[in-house]
């Protein structure tokens, strides 16, 4: 029997070397386990999610864990897919970074976070033009869409995102604003709403609309 | 007040630099400066695309000349006259990974890992070799098949770019009086991986699996550029160089992706030893840092009054004054206000509570929030009403 506890406790310390040989451990026994690791891992990055609110880790300690999870999730993939009937069922939403900029690795702290989450995350990329999430929203029938962005050009995109969904009368679907130049002045510019900067919140509002 | 209408800008330079001094040592000053923060929105301005000022220093001329004749800004850091990521530069070295379209209002980077992650032990015994057979071939991937002759001409593109910069600034001095800073400046070795070398994802990642090879690397060159950097300081003589704002600066970027311990590793210790003979010294340091910085204020605010005066971006310059009372502020002025949604009542309004709760016994230079960029960070008329009251309000 595997200590799992021990496992999340490892990825919440960003404990790489553990993490993997839990997870090739797991494998290595035929995969049967693979469901409670990968919830030990999401365990563990909620574990991570605290530490950074309490101000002991930072955003190069998210970007990490991040990667870890992604490495995680490539560790299991095969025992998690031939198993997949288990665990619950996840929100699909879109992320993406904005048009006009070209920054994704907040983006992409977000996208491990939500995916740890238990969201579905559908990535549009980077520099994505309002049309495309509204046509992608449509044809996945999303409720949920986060956008991000660096730049304060980023604003007037997320704007015209925002607007380009009332336009197409999707005023169901929720959208979240997120990154640098986002404030509370900016989601009220935006018509967003709702607004982060950081993964911990992000993730706390998508799950209460998606509750 | 001071009437400063029939200054010369000689004496108009060395009264702006005693407001600045004042204020950083917390002593009331005359009035409250204001520092531009200025960057490609100046072009803009102007009526430049990006990609045509970056390339035409007649243009980055015209564009600081517009811009200082309209805003009665009393200084512009040097790294925001406009001469940097010089493309003529680039496109000699045969083009770079840096790159801004005509249509484009902002430039953009490829993300590169200029240096990788096996390379540290050679980029730690051998910088300038790394430099030239790692660095250079990566940021600039034809400059290899290069002949000497388009090398030499290169190296006379460098020269015609430092020519440039120094007819503009030296224009700025002594045409207008404006103050453009030229210290001693201490970017630690962290910096260079974060900003030129690995980037925010490599190097958050390097942070833990090579943590070794970040700290011998980082310990080497701190050991070099601070030692450089008191050397300089030293030069000068104990007390206030009254020719610049400052004395020295200390550059923190990737203070954006660190926590704590990793702070003091990395940043702390060698600021430390700057801003340890700068109190003794009586010298001030500007700290140039972008993001924000609010959980490691403790550190800069454990000095005296007057020594750490500090660039405010992402943090509540209000909560910072309440928090570390001993840190000069350079900041005040909300983007978000002056850019798009704020009318100029509401602007110099936003001025005069920054300067009334902030500013009056010394301990603030204006400044927007935000290296002013694009479009919408700055509104012309905003940024002129809140220029014209700060320099006739009476504190």
């Amino acid at each position: 029997m595997r200590d799992f506890e021990a496992l999340a406790q490892a990825m919440g310390e960003l404990d790489e070397d553990t993490v993997v040989k839990e997870l090739e451990g797991v494998m290595e026994d035929g995969g049967k386990e693979a469901q409670q690791a990968m919830e030990a891992c999401q365990k563990g990055m909620d574990i991570v999610g605290k530490l950074f609110e309490e101000g002991e880790y930072f955003v190069g300690d998210l970007i990490y864990a991040g990667e870890l999870m992604t490495q995680a999730v490539a560790i299991l993939k095969d025992a998690l897919v031939s198993g997949a009937e288990g665990g619950a069922a996840k929100t699909k939403m879109i992320l993406c970074t904005v048009k006009d900029d070209l920054h994704d690795i907040g983006k992409n702290i977000v996208k491990a976070m939500l995916e740890a989450a238990n969201f579905e995350v559908i990535d549009l990329g980077i520099d994505v033009p309002a049309d495309k999430i509204v046509e992608t929203a449509k044809a996945e029938n999303i409720k949920i869409v986060a956008l991000s962005g660096v730049l304060t050009l980023a604003i007037d995109s997320m704007k015209a995102t925002v607007d380009a969904f009332q336009a197409a009368g999707m005023d169901d679907v929720k959208i979240i604003i997120g990154g640098a130049p986002v404030t509370e002045e900016a989601c009220k510019i935006t018509g967003a709403d709702a607004w982060a900067t950081n993964p911990q919140k992000t993730i706390e509002i998508c799950r209460q609309w998606a509750a | 007040m001071q009437d400063t209408s029939k200054m010369t800008p000689k004496e108009l330079m060395n009264y702006r630099i005693q407001l600045v001094r004042d204020a950083q040592a917390f002593q009331k000053p005359d009035r409250i400066a204001i520092n531009a923060n200025m960057f490609n929105w100046m072009f803009l301005d102007a009526g430049y695309t990006v990609a045509r000022a970056y390339r035409d220093y007649k243009a980055i001329d015209d564009s600081l000349v517009k811009f200082v004749e309209k805003y009665k800004v009393d200084s512009i850091n040097q790294l925001h006259t406009g001469f940097r990521n010089i493309f003529q530069l680039c496109d000699a070295l045969g083009g770079s990974t840096v790159y801004s379209s005509e249509e484009d209002v902002n430039m953009n980077a490829i993300s590169e890992d200029v240096i990788h992650a096996d390379e540290y032990e050679e980029l730690t015994n051998d910088f300038t070799k790394t430099m030239w057979t790692k660095a250079l071939p990566r940021l600039f991937p034809k400059v290899k098949e290069m002949t000497p002759k388009e090398f030499a001409e290169a190296s006379r593109s460098l020269q015609d770019y430092l020519d440039a910069r120094n007819y503009s600034e030296t224009k700025l001095q002594e045409k207008y009086g404006i103050i453009v800073d030229a210290v001693p400046c201490l970017s630690p070795g962290f910096e260079s991986l974060f900003n030129f070398f690995r980037g925010i994802k490599c190097l958050s990642l390097d942070l833990r699996r090579h943590k070794d090879q970040v700290a011998e690397y980082c310990r080497v060159r701190d050991e070099l550029l601070v030692g450089s950097t008191l050397q300089a300081l030293k030069e000068k003589g104990d007390g206030w160089d009254m020719s610049q704002p400052y004395d020295v600066c200390l550059v923190m970027l990737g203070n954006s992706i660190v926590n704590r311990k990793q702070f003091d590793q990395y940043y702390a210790a060698p600021f430390e030893k700057v801003l340890d003979y700068c109190a003794e010294h009586n010298k001030q340091a500007f700290i140039y840092a972008e993001g924000s910085w609010e959980r490691f204020g403790d550190f800069f605010n454990k000095y005296p009054k007057g020594v750490c005066n500090m660039m405010v971006e992402q943090d509540d310059p209000y909560v910072l004054r309440e928090k570390f009372p001993n840190l000069c502020l350079y900041g005040g002025l909300d983007v978000n206000l002056m850019g798009k949604e704020g009318a100029q009542d509401e602007c110099v309004a936003m001025a005069k509570k920054a300067i009334d709760e902030l500013g009056r016994d010394g301990g603030l230079i204006l400044m927007p929030n935000k290296m002013v960029s694009y479009p919408f960070d700055m509104n012309s008329d905003n940024l002129k009403a809140v220029c014209d009251f700060v320099t006739t309000y009476e504190i």
